[in-house]
């Protein structure tokens, strides 16, 4: 057990107005600076005027959900439920049943995500051990007016478009050729 | 008699064991859980799999603790670094040729070789070849779904065909590693879903079962099979409130660890189309819905006005509990006792295994608080019908001078429909009771999902009606069966609570005079 001693305080910080006046010089240095900034034409305020001035996304950004589809278009997924697990906003519902295609053998029948549900953790991305799920749609900004407009189903999961610079690759395979299984 | 034990060490804990209990028995009473798969208590121990071995002292080499038995004064280690490296092994082993599909493997989250590599994996693949494939999605029979690739060849299936079921449908061809387990002919006898239980992995799923739900999500509860007089021991697994498979729960005095198709597939009239879900009254030919407090009073009415000529149909589907109230009610009224408990419906004989010709989960109990005259005979000079469960008046044109008819069940038949009140009552799966088993064992069966709104089982009924008559108002099916005990010598010195999760055989019957024996 390491025990921290408080720090004592000093007579100048006892006294209490004169640390209480060094804060107050931060706060009005920083309105001072913008002020200026902003007369300047030169902003170092930190706040955008969204949506007027939009902001690039960085590489990594978490976007809304798409599935990836195979060459012939049905769905990657195999309704493994991995993701919905793995969810702790209990976003995701899937219903599963056979394929027809024996080699794939279980697909589902209806994958819905719940936006509004969803607080964009990646977790559903990480989980999936078929790379089906991704979180790197064109769709950052999704507006609507009722709750059904959020609700993500598979066709329009499925309709959703990578967004420009995302990866293409399939993740899955390439960690199976890395591993030497094929 | 006294059985002769034996001192064994496992562990560094000292273990008392029954003289030729096995390593594995020993080890697992004393808590100490030992990996295997072809291992079963109910089958024969080839001792195949090589998982479960342990390090005994004296002896050079491992040795399979499921074919082992204990000697006084073994020192048997299940967690040295030998063992551990071994069964690592093993298990490397037992996966080279495995596909390794847990995304779309409906085993998945009750998989042997998933809950042994948390333990014993190896995380590193040294296997470099190309695995050898075999067939897959093979339906073997109208119940089960064979995946040979996932096989791990414990044989537990061969054995269960060809010991238990001997039906013999089940053998592993070939040799090496392109041994591949097969279905030499279809699988369609009547226990075959237990393959699908003691499969420890994958490769033999249930077809009615079969990407259902995700065996995580389910919830567990311990129940009887109302399939027969039988009374196999259950659990239910049930998920949002439906329950979603039944599988056989251990016990070897009942049904060991096995149960049947047609006994599985009972958790289906819960929510079939026929279930009665609202009470109803007939009026002018016509059904109406009502509130259940409505059909509750309209149905005492009829009782109070002809309680001393009412003729009552018991049945041997509820309870111990409600049958018991039951004859309570009446009793009250002073009706004339329940009539014969009604034939079986037909479909089976009994078999050498489980099955009993009598589809009735309860007629031994039921039949204690019934009596001996024919339901049609007591019908000629009632007034009043009360038919609990059975389609014992489907006709009732026949016996004109009856005033009314009172239906309690869990389904829509004949009866129901020509019935002047409907009251639906609680099955099986939705309330706590217990039944009695053709061998005289009572048996707990617990509530699993909750009954459709305002529908409660038939001991609360008839407690609540033999209220207006000065009987008696029950709390609890735990309370109904104390005065049941005292009432009856079926039960005699049984209590609800001890009853346990095997049940208890009254000193009277079969069972415990066999025991004796
Ligand atoms: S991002 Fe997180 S919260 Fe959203 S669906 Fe995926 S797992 Fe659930
Ligand atoms: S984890 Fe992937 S494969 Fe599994 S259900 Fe989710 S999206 Fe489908
Ligand atoms: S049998 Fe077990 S390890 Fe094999 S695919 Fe199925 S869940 Fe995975
Ligand atoms: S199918 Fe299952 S039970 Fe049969 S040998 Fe293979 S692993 Fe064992
Ligand atoms: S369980 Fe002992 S060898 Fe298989």
């Amino acid at each position: 057990m390491i025990v921290v001693p408080r720090p004592a305080y000093s007579l100048r910080e006892k006294v209490y107005f004169w640390e209480i006046a060094k804060g107050l010089l931060v706060t009005f240095g920083h309105l001072a600076r913008n002020l200026w900034g902003a007369a300047l034409r030169n902003r170092t305020i930190q706040t955008w005027e969204y949506p007027e001035e939009p902001r690039p996304y960085p590489q990594r950004v978490r976007l809304l959900h798409r599935l990836v589809k195979r060459p012939d278009g049905t769905p990657k997924c195999v309704a493994c439920y991995m993701c919905a697990t793995a969810c702790p906003a209990v976003a995701i519902e899937i219903i599963a049943e056979p394929s027809p295609d024996d080699a794939i053998e279980k697909r589902p029948i209806s994958f819905v995500i719940d936006e509004l549900r969803c607080v964009m953790c990646g977790f559903c991305v990480e989980a999936c051990p078929k790379d089906a799920i991704r979180m790197d749609s064109e769709v950052g900004d999704l507006m609507g007016t009722r709750r059904e407009d959020f609700i993500f189903t598979l066709d329009r999961l499925l309709e959703m478009k990578p967004r420009a610079g995302a990866y293409l690759g399939d993740r899955e395979l390439e960690a199976k050729r890395k591993a030497g299984l094929i | 008699m006294a059985q002769e034990t034996v001192k064994i060490t496992i562990n560094g804990k000292e273990v008392v064991a029954p003289k030729g209990t096995l390593i594995i028995e020993a080890a697992a009473q004393a808590g100490v859980e030992i990996p295997h798969y072809c291992y079963h208590p109910h089958l024969s121990r080839p001792a195949v799999c090589r998982m479960c071995l342990v390090d005994v002292e004296g002896q050079r080499k491992l040795q399979p603790s499921c074919s082992t038995p204990v000697q006084s004064g073994q020192v048997i280690r299940t967690d040295s670094p030998k063992v551990q490296e071994a069964v690592r092994e093993v298990l490397e082993f037992t996966l080279i040729n495995h596909p390794l599909d847990c995304p779309v493997c409906d085993q998945a989250g009750e998989c042997g070789l998933q809950n042994n590599y948390q333990d014993y994996g190896l995380y590193n693949t040294k296997f470099t070849l190309p695995k050898v494939h075999k067939a897959k999605v093979q339906k073997i029979g109208p119940t089960l779904t064979l995946d040979a690739e996932r096989c791990i060849l414990c044989s537990r299936c061969v054995r269960f065909t060809d010991e238990i079921t001997k039906t013999h449908e089940m053998g592993i061809m070939q040799r090496g590693d392109h041994a591949e387990i097969r279905a030499v002919k279809e699988v369609n006898n009547p226990y075959s879903t237990n393959l699908a239980d003691i499969c420890p992995v994958g490769a033999l799923t249930q077809n009615d079962f079969r990407f259902k739900v995700r065996v995580w999500y389910l919830k567990h509860e311990q129940s009887i099979c109302p399939g027969c007089a039988r009374g196999c021991n259950i659990v239910v697994d049930h998920y949002r409130g439906e329950a979603q498979r039944m599988r056989p729960r251990n016990n070897n005095a009942v049904n060991q660890s096995w149960m049947c198709d047609d006994g599985r597939l009972l958790y289906k009239a819960i929510r079939s189309e026929d279930r009665l879900n609202a009470p109803m009254l007939r009026k002018d030919g016509k059904r109406l819905a009502v509130t259940p407090s409505v059909a509750f009073s309209e149905a005492l009415q009829l009782l109070e006005k002809h309680a001393k000529h009412t003729a009552t149909q018991g049945s041997a589907f509820v309870s111990n509990e409600d049958a018991f109230a039951l004859a309570m009610l009446l009793k009250m009224m002073q009706a004339p006792v329940a009539a014969s408990l009604r034939e079986s419906p037909a479909g089976w004989d009994d078999d050498a295994l489980l099955r009993k010709a009598d589809r009735t989960p309860n007629r031994t109990g039921a039949s204690a608080f019934s009596g001996t005259e024919d339901f049609a005979v007591r019908l000629k000079n009632a007034t009043l019908a009360l038919v609990i469960q059975e389609d014992a008046l489907p006709d009732r044109s026949l016996y004109p001078q009856l005033a009314g008819v009172i239906y309690v069940g869990t389904h829509d038949c004949p009866t129901a429909k020509a019935a002047d009140v409907v009251l639906p009552m609680a099955m099986w799966a939705e309330y706590e009771g217990s039944f009695t088993n053709f061998q005289g064992r009572v048996q707990r069966f617990r509530p699993v999902v909750a009954a459709p709104e305002g529908v409660v089982p038939l001991w609360q009924l008839a407690s609540r009606w033999s209220q207006a008559f000065g009987g008696k108002l029950f709390a609890s099916a735990a309370e109904v069966f104390r005065a049941m005990a005292t009432e009856h010598p079926l039960f005699a010195k049984m209590t609800f609570d001890g009853l346990g999760e095997l049940g208890l055989c009254a000193p009277s019957t079969e069972q415990s005079k066999e025991a004796q024996a």
